[in-house]
């Protein structure tokens, strides 16, 4: 039961501090990116899934050895390795 | 993934247009502020509007001790149009060889084990796929199948229509074929662009319906090993429904949230794991039944990603919370750092750490004068484990159309091995059957237009 506690104020702490800075972007001006300063954020490098073969990869292989699957996406597998 | 994937690269494909489309007041306005022209070809816009790309990649993948051997190539084709539609289409082809463990217990004298009983026709061979056929295991080993041997083809076909009234609407369906197991599946998403830009929500669900065809047939759950099996194929469907935020924080740093959950009901069951019947005097093992689990799994989790960048280096990490209706919690996290290489190439050096419980209804083995309990397995996927993932990513532009990439990795699981509480000669028993493997990926990107 502690450890249930423990688990949902972490994830009520996480959430709302994911919220909170995603308001202050909206009001404050300082969080967030104006239309001119977007070159470091459309960069290659900065994708959140810039190598979408290897992550595929990555997750056939985790889906098929732990329990655990989604987050990023669907948490589906559609082959009969797990 | 390639709903995300898409409407994420597609997000930022936007932002780079926006980027484009200011106005030249505002440009000139920043040109002082400009940073130097880009230094390394992973600095460039990963805008590709109006663009036709080819991408190949080949894993090869080995557990230790002649475990799990698996081949898997796939090649893919993408095409982005000027006004924002998108169609991506791909295929892959695995191939599984190997030894896998079919859940029972090492023990201190040799085992054998058979599949289940069924009339064959002259000639036939034991097994084709899957576990099936007679075997045995020498004293002191994991039992593995020796027989497992599998092949896979699957399809994906994803359409992302022209942004209307902001929204960004994704359809896709997969399909997934392999000699014991077929699998298709239909996926919709939808993202929205917010405050200039900062914020993209999304939505997606995604409906799969698999069916599992064991070439021994399927056999009577908790029955014992070598019984006439019941069936011939199970079924099973999963709806999986993602809401996630993308948030831009600073210039340079971007995150994002996402929130899972899946509803699996039907044939959740390994067809070919056991569970091993322990003497609870001697501690050694009497005979095997096969393992059976729930109806329905719900799954949840919480994916929390960013990426920061410092001059040409980006640092990844992300962090993953699991918990489902079996009672497995699982922590996930990750951290990468992109290192720029001269002006063409990049390497990525990474790290995860993994850590799962057990589920409610694991045992590594049961007693012979308990009673039987309803649901049961010893597959160790669902017992607890820790696990570590090493490696290294890579890419390097060849030339303004050819791109080469790829990554080694190795993967280790570990989880507690003896307990000193179990009975007799299983307390001197290596209990723990995870896996450690390496696997290495090569992919070539090529773009056509």
């Amino acid at each position: 039961m502690l450890n249930c506690n423990r688990r949902r104020i972490a994830l009520l702490a996480l959430t709302a501090s994911t919220l909170a800075l995603s308001a202050c972007a909206h009001q404050g001006a300082k969080l967030g990116a104006a239309p001119w300063e977007r070159d470091v954020l459309a960069r290659k490098s900065m994708q959140l899934a810039k190598e979408p073969a290897l992550l595929a990869f990555d997750d056939h292989t985790y889906f098929s050895k732990e329990a655990a699957s989604g987050g990023r996406s669907f948490d589906g597998g559609g082959c009969g390795c797990n | 993934m390639q709903l995300k994937s898409g409407s994420i690269a597609a997000t930022l494909g936007a932002l780079a247009a926006g980027l484009l489309s200011t106005p030249a007041t505002a440009q000139q306005q920043d040109a002082a502020q400009a940073p130097a022209p880009a230094g390394n070809a992973y600095d460039q816009t990963a805008s590709e509007v109006d663009s036709l790309v080819s991408d190949s990649a080949v894993l090869f993948y080995q557990e230790d001790a002649g475990r799990v051997r698996a081949i898997e190539a796939e090649t893919g084709l993408v095409w982005n149009g000027a006004n924002g539609l998108s169609i991506a289409g791909r295929f892959t082809y695995d191939s599984l060889t190997g030894a896998t463990p079919n859940g029972a217990t090492r023990a201190n004298r040799p085992r054998e084990f058979i599949g289940p009983a069924q009339p064959r026709r002259e000639g036939e061979r034991d097994s084709s796929t899957g576990a099936s056929g007679a075997y045995s295991a020498p004293a002191g080993t994991l039992p593995v199948d020796p027989n497992f041997k599998d092949e896979r083809k699957a399809v994906d076909l994803g359409v992302t229509l022209p942004p209307l009234a902001g929204f960004k609407l994704s359809l896709g369906g997969n399909g997934s074929w392999e000699g014991d197991y077929t699998s298709w599946s239909w996926r919709v998403g939808l993202a929205k662009e917010l405050f200039d830009k900062n914020t993209t929500l999304s939505v997606g669900y995604n409906y799969e319906h698999d069916e599992s065809k064991p070439i021994t047939g399927i056999p009577m759950p908790l029955g014992s090993m070598g019984d006439r099996p019941i069936g011939k194929q199970r079924i099973k469907r999963v709806d999986s429904f993602v809401a996630g935020i993308t948030q831009v924080l600073t210039p340079n740093w971007l995150v994002q949230l996402n929130w899972s959950t899946g509803n699996s009901r039907g044939y959740h069951t390994d067809p070919y794991k056991l569970v091993t019947l322990t003497d609870s005097a001697s501690g050694d093992p009497f005979f095997y039944i096969y393992e059976s689990r729930p109806r329905r799994r719900i799954r949840n989790s919480v994916f929390l990603s960013s990426k920061l960048a410092l001059g040409s280096y980006v640092t990844d990490a992300s962090a993953r919370w699991y918990h489902d209706s079996w009672g497995i919690t699982a922590w996930t996290f990750g951290l990468s750092e992109h290192v720029p290489v001269g002006g063409k190439a990049y390497v990525e050096p990474l790290v995860r750490y993994y850590h799962q419980g057990k589920a409610d209804f694991f045992r590594n083995y049961l007693l012979l004068d308990e009673p039987t309990p309803t649901y049961v397995s010893a597959d160790s996927r669902l017992g607890a484990f820790h696990a570590w993932t090493f490696g290294v990513k890579g890419g390097v532009h060849l030339n303004d159309r050819i791109e080469l990439y790829g990554s080694v990795q190795r993967y280790v699981q570990n989880g507690q091995r003896f307990y000193a509480n179990a009975p007799g000669n299983m307390a001197k028993v290596d209990l723990f059957a995870g896996s450690r493997s390496i696997s290495v990926v090569a992919g070539l990107r090529f773009k056509l237009r």
